[in-house]
């Protein structure tokens, strides 16, 4: 098979879209508590990633690697998780609250759309091939990819604990430096996620709409679409609040709306 | 008296027929005058016992002497030859159908109507060598030509020399009755009877069955037992429609009727001793059988006995489902239906053995049988439980998240260590082996179980690339265990916990008065997720009830028990059952 290279991701996958990630030094931790399985992982990681020169860090459990996910900033989270009751759903939430992405390697399959809910980039059934760890390193590198299974959830720190915020009651998100700002439907409520702008895009659902470099609206929110002076566009939600449009992504919001509705005047 | 019983029953058939007889004042029934003040009885009877003097004299209407006594039929002598005689008044208009006279009696007899012979049952002798034994009943129909209206003669030769043992009564039935009323009586009685005894022996039959291929509950084995002996009861009390026996048979019928009598009176008691959790089962059922043999030596009738005898096991039985209600709150139907049927007892006691008996049988039979139902069905669903939980566990072990971690690695070691793929596949495929042929079985020997823990041992060490090993302390021959209750346990250790060091599993075994102890000890380091009683101490709960309700519950068993707790940094788990 012919191998490319998108990014610095040695695969035989075809790009959809430029990357941003070129070149980056990659810091990835792996949590998986049977050593062999560990090593198969790492060792198809660094040979994915190989032009990324990844750093990676290995734990057998959750509770050892969180002083070290507390201490340095990484990209990306594989992990192991025993989805079986409660208590691994806890602890996936909240890693899904934290900056980085999480992949979850799991054995129990039919608790992956559960896991896309809560907002994991991707969920890679065992036993795994290399070429579904490559798919999924690919959805990490390629901004403009999104998980196979819209969130359903937002989950935030909020004081120490944390707070679930549910996708329908989003009416647009802010970039605020390396974070973003969460906007509700109810006024003046808002959240801050950890996770930037790109990261949070890539979890949502359809719906949502990257209109401008620091905005995303819930499409579902539009009241209209106004022309302002100097032919610029803004989009004026239900609440009242209007969002500009930026100029490269005119043309998405249209054919968006064109799409899915006929109902919002231009 | 079970003769009595019928005879009041054919009363009302006669009355029914407007076919009286009534009693006079002037030592005479009267038949057919519709005076129905009283019942038919030929309670004015004269009797003269015949020496060595010709009997000639029993059938004349002259003889009139001081010979003559006032007798009733039922205080006939018994080892004697005698005569009766009664005087009847006929009708003619008044008479619907032939009249027949129905005789029960044990005895010889030869019966006149005005002097002439109408009927000879047996051969009437003066002594047990010439007396040729009759049978039990006979039905004589009187000629046509006799019934006209006017006084008649009714005369008997009689000679009562084969008894055998003094009865209360030996004469039953002197009756003059409509033949076909009688049969139509008798027919429906006997109907009835049929239809118990036949509903008995299928009830015995399906019980045994029951028993020997469902569950040797001795439960079924002793309701079985009950519903034989009263089939068997049923019919040696019914015998006597069914055949015509010679006299000189009856005693040993009843002596029949008596001893099964005597058996159903312990096992209905006995039955409900088993059926609830009564302390000092082998105590009380003493008790019973001494009270019961006690109630047996009272009275000398055998009829009275064997009333006194059910009587006596219907107050047992009450006795013991009432402990039975105020202890666990069970058996409030079985209470009032024995409390209702010891009632109807004490009251018509003459009706027992016809009807009451059949009655209070059913009653209690089906008692007895929705209790059996219920324990069949508690049983059977305790059975399915097991049977669930084993399969729930055998899928458990091949459930995907175990099989897929199991491939995961497999990948990795076809890619990295070919060789060692193959013996993780022996290893992994051994363990299903067994776990799936073992899983059938009731129990299993010790060794095998303990090999098949290593076996997962194995897996688990190949796993986490640590070295597990169980220790083993005690005994192993010749111990038998239901299977794969340790094995659910180190299992349950490595879903619930996180073994890193090489600390060892360890099982200790005791023997002790035919009494397997077993202490499992595994290992608990990190705690992930530890939820107390999961599916595998379900498991283990669900084999031990298992064996223990195939056993005999009236031996010494004891139940067999299971606990588990976390003591030193280990989890304990305590198994305890007969060897």
């Amino acid at each position: 098979m012919k191998r490319t290279t998108i990014g610095c991701l040695n695969t035989h996958l075809t790009p959809k879209a430029p990357l941003f990630a070129e070149f980056k030094i990659m810091n990835i931790v792996i949590v998986e508590d049977e050593p062999l399985v560990q090593q198969r992982i790492q060792r198809l990681s660094l040979q994915i990633l190989a032009k990324c020169q990844p750093k990676i860090v290995c734990f057998s459990n959750l509770d050892d690697a969180e002083s070290f996910l507390d201490e340095n900033s990484i990209d990306l989270l594989l992990l192991d998780l025993n989805l079986m009751g409660r208590n691994g759903f806890d602890l996936l939430k909240n890693n899904v609250a934290a900056a980085y992405h999480t992949i979850v390697i799991s054995a129990y399959a039919d608790k992956a759309i559960e896991a896309f809910e809560y907002g994991v980039l991707d969920f890679v059934a065992k036993p795994f091939t290399e070429e579904r760890l490559e798919k999924a390193f690919a959805r990490l590198l390629e901004n403009s990819q999104r998980s196979y299974y819209g969130c359903r959830y937002l989950s935030i720190k909020k004081l120490g604990a944390i707070e679930l915020i549910e996708i329908i009651a989003i009416s647009y998100i802010q970039a605020e430096g390396h974070y973003s700002l969460i906007n509700l439907t109810e006024k003046s409520n808002t959240a801050l996620h950890a996770k930037n702008i790109e990261k949070i895009m890539q979890l949502l659902p359809e719906n949502f709409l990257r209109v401008h470099r620091s905005y995303i609206v819930n499409m579902n929110m539009v009241k209209k679409i106004i022309i302002e002076e100097g032919s610029r566009y803004s989009i004026l939600l239900n609440d009242g609040i209007a969002i500009p449009i930026g100029r490269t992504k005119y043309q998405d919001v249209k054919r968006y709306l064109e799409l899915y509705t006929s109902k919002i005047r231009w | 008296m079970a003769i009595r019983a019928l005879f009041l029953l054919l009363a009302l058939t006669v009355l029914n027929s407007k076919y009286v007889f009534a009693e006079n004042s002037l030592n005479e029934s009267i038949v057919g005058n519709g005076s129905q003040k009283q019942a038919n009885k030929f309670t004015e009877l004269s009797i003269r016992m015949i020496k060595d003097d010709s009997e000639s004299a029993c059938h004349k209407l002259s003889t009139q002497d001081e010979h003559w006594q006032k007798t009733t039929f039922d205080q006939l002598p018994q080892s004697e030859h005698f005569c009766i005689r009664a005087w009847i008044n006929i009708d003619k208009p008044l008479l619907t159908a032939n009249p027949s006279l129905l005789v029960g009696l044990l005895g010889a007899s030869s019966f006149y109507w005005d002097g002439a012979l109408i009927s000879r049952n047996g051969v009437v002798g003066d002594s047990s060598r010439t007396e040729i034994p009759g049978v039990i009943k006979t039905l004589v129909r009187i000629p046509e030509q006799n019934l006209i209206t006017g006084r008649h003669l009714l005369s008997a030769d009689i000679s009562t020399f084969h008894v055998g043992k003094k009865l209360d009564s030996i004469g039953y039935l002197l009756l003059l009755v409509d033949e076909q009323n009688l049969h139509h009586t008798i027919l429906i009685l006997t109907i009835l009877s049929a239809a118990f005894i036949g509903a008995s022996i299928i009830l015995a039959v399906i019980f045994q069955l029951n028993y020997w291929l469902y569950q040797q509950q001795i439960s079924y084995q002793i309701f079985s037992l009950f519903c034989l002996t009263s089939a068997l009861l049923l019919t040696a009390e019914q015998a006597k429609f069914w055949f015509d026996y010679t006299y000189n048979w009856h005693i040993y019928r009843i002596s029949l009727i008596y001893s099964l009598t005597l058996i159903a009176s312990f096992l209905l008691p006995y039955f409900y001793i088993q059926h609830y959790p009564i302390p000092l089962k082998k105590i009380s059922l003493s008790v019973i059988l001494i009270s019961l043999l006690i109630l047996s030596t009272l009275n000398s009738s055998y009829d009275k006995t064997s009333t006194l005898l059910f009587f006596g096991a219907l107050i047992w039985a009450l006795i013991i489902n009432l402990y039975s209600l105020f202890r666990h709150n069970k058996g409030k139907i079985n209470v009032v239906i024995i409390g209702l049927s010891l009632f109807f007892l004490t009251l018509i006691p003459d009706y027992f053995s016809e009807f009451g008996f059949s009655i209070v049988f059913v009653f209690v039979v089906m008692t007895m049988l929705i209790s059996l139902i219920k324990e069949m069905h508690v049983n059977k669903l305790k059975a399915l439980k097991a049977e669930r939980i084993k399969t729930e566990l055998l899928r458990r072990n091949m459930q995907p998240h175990f099989l897929m971690n199991c491939l995961t690695q497999l990948m990795e070691l076809i890619e990295i260590k070919p060789k060692d793929a193959i013996n993780f596949i022996a290893v992994l495929s051994d363990e299903f082996r067994q776990l799936t042929t073992q899983s059938d079985k009731r129990k299993v020997l010790l060794s095998d179980e303990i090999s098949l823990c290593n076996k997962h041992l194995n897996i688990m060490s190949f796993r986490y690339q640590q070295t597990y090993h169980l220790a083993v302390e005690g005994e192993v021959k010749d111990i038998l265990i239901p299977p794969s209750i340790l094995h659910s346990q180190i299992e349950n250790c490595f879903t619930h916990n996180e073994i890193s060091s090489s600390r060892p599993f360890i099982l200790i075994i005791k023997k002790q008065n035919g009494r397997v102890n077993l202490l499992l000890k595994t290992p608990i380091e990190k705690r992930i997720n530890h939820k107390g009683t999961g599916l595998g101490e379900k498991y283990i709960k669900a084999k031990l009830a298992e064996i223990d309700q195939t056993k005999n519950i009236g031996t010494k068993a004891q139940k067999s028990e299971f606990e588990s707790y976390e003591a030193h940094h280990y989890w304990m788990s305590k198994y305890s059952f007969d060897a």
